[in-house]
């Protein structure tokens, strides 16, 4: 398993710089954006950390070391969760600054609320949890090139997702809602979601004949 | 202890269907499986590995059944590819760290040692080698972590005749260790009849023949004689015969041949080339 992480790191040092300077890019614009909280600018940067094991497992497959690792001692489980394991990593260390950026500015304008950071975090961790668990399934199972098809339509449901998403959390926001009660519940659908999404991805990688 | 012993093994496609393939590989020695591109080599190799599942049949690998723990039995084995397949973006000092993740009995200096002896730089990334390059820090790879058993699906395909000497020469080095045993794959059968001590054929997914090297040499021989003299041997021992304009060829069991008759030895390629024949 670190093997596989180990080899991951050194891909995604490679293969997703553009993915650092666009999070720093989109995080910067959350900063210094006159909307406070606004989802789309704080939800990106995970959103796109979500889609780094997908990418990763796309070069895995074009430079064949998907067969290859098939036939090194890794179990079909380890090579799994070694993409979500990196995935949660990177989501994680994304989450972590956007809470940090997005409590100091919340500071610096006199709104700091902890609950409320937490709900946007969560929130946050939520819609992340679907970028990469959406296609990661399909991928496993169908290889790249179909599982693209797939990706290509989780990017534009989450993208729908976001939009509804920030017009929700408006409405909530307008009524009100108890954010200490939204907050678990959109972090346990997040958790959700990633295992039912690993669970799957493992149960078609073991069948896969490759 | 076997290294190999394969039983019956099947697998069907919808458009190709390796049957009842069944050899055993002693410990200690090498196996050169021999066929045409589609006959089934790489299957076969997949098969042992379990990265594609067996209609039928048993594998036993190093005395364990191949599907029981495989991940156990792969700590003891080397696998190379036709197509080596390292992360295009990794260094060989990259893959190296990678793989002492990997194998508990990697060495660094053995991983090392062939590097330098490949004369492959440490800090290119994969992408940038040549073929002969990936190939030899596939083979390095594969040698590092004290394997008992190589398995090579066709290492030396695509390679100049130097590059495929040197691979050659490694595994020589390799099989000297009485525990170490190698099952390679390769339609270039000069390097197989360099290196085996046993040779199996392939052809369209059935086992033709499995026998020792030496064996298959000193049991055939070739007859050339004229159309005229290829009346006088007698027609139920002639296993195949080539004719020309000038002469005919015929493939026999050498003690089969009529003492009138000057045997010449038949080369691996040319039986394999007749069996083939024979069996269309």
């Amino acid at each position: 398993m670190k093997a596989l992480l180990l080899k991951d790191w050194y891909m995604a040092k490679k293969y997703c710089r553009t993915y650092v300077l666009l999070a720093a890019v989109f995080t910067a614009i959350s900063i210094f954006s006159h909307s406070y909280m606004d989802m789309f600018y704080i939800s990106y940067p995970c959103l796109l950390c979500g889609m780094i094991p997908v990418n990763l497992l796309s070069y895995d497959e074009r430079s064949g070391w998907i067969k290859y690792s098939a036939a090194l001692p890794y179990t079909k489980l380890q090579i799994v969760s070694s993409k979500y394991i990196f995935g949660i990593l990177c989501q994680l260390t994304m989450l972590i600054i956007t809470g940090i950026t997005q409590g100091i500015k919340a500071y610096s304008v006199g709104m700091f609320d902890i609950k409320e950071l937490l709900f946007i975090m969560f929130t946050v961790l939520m819609i992340s949890a679907l970028s990469g668990s959406m296609s990661l399934p399909f991928v496993f199972r169908f290889g790249t090139e179909k599982g693209r098809t797939v990706y290509l339509i989780t990017i534009g449901a989450i993208c729908a997702l976001t939009v509804t998403g920030n017009t929700m959390m408006s409405k909530l926001m307008l009524i009100q809602t108890d954010s200490a009660l939204l907050s678990p519940m959109f972090l346990l659908i997040g958790i959700l979601i990633y295992f039912v999404s690993w669970f799957l991805s493992y149960t078609f990688f073991k069948k896969r004949e490759l | 202890m076997n290294a190999l012993e394969i039983k019956n093994l099947s697998k069907s496609y919808k458009d190709f269907c390796l049957k009842d393939l069944s050899f055993t590989l002693p410990g200690g020695c090498i196996m050169g499986l021999v066929g045409e591109n589609g006959a089934g080599k790489s299957t076969t190799i997949k098969l042992i590995l379990d990265i594609v599942k067996k209609d039928s049949g048993s594998v036993t690998v190093l005395g364990r059944d191949h599907q029981h723990q495989s991940h156990l039995t792969k700590q003891d084995i080397g696998v190379v590819f036709d197509e080596p397949a390292f992360p295009l973006c990794l260094s060989a000092r990259q893959i190296g760290k990678v793989m002492k993740l990997t194998y508990s009995g990697w060495s660094n200096d053995t991983y090392c040692g062939l590097l330098s002896r490949f004369g492959l730089p440490l800090d290119k990334e994969f992408k940038d080698f040549s073929r002969g390059m990936k190939m030899k820090l596939s083979i390095a790879a594969a040698l590092s972590h004290k394997p008992k058993l190589l398995l090579l699906d066709e290492p030396t395909g695509g390679l100049d005749p130097v590059v495929r000497d040197e691979i050659v020469d490694i595994l020589f080095d390799f099989a000297r260790d009485e525990e170490h045993s190698i099952l390679i794959s390769s339609h270039i059968v000069s390097d197989l009849e360099k290196l085996c001590d046993y040779i199996a054929f392939l052809h369209k997914g059935r086992l033709l023949l499995c026998d020792e090297k030496d064996k298959l040499l000193s049991d055939h021989a070739l007859v050339r004689c004229s159309k005229e003299q290829f009346k006088e041997l007698p027609e139920n021992k002639v296993r195949y015969k080539k004719e020309t304009a000038y002469y005919v060829d015929a493939m026999m069991l050498r003690e089969d041949i009529p003492p009138q008759f000057e045997a010449f030895p038949i080369t691996i390629e040319e039986l394999f080339l007749f069996m083939v024949k024979e069996g269309e």
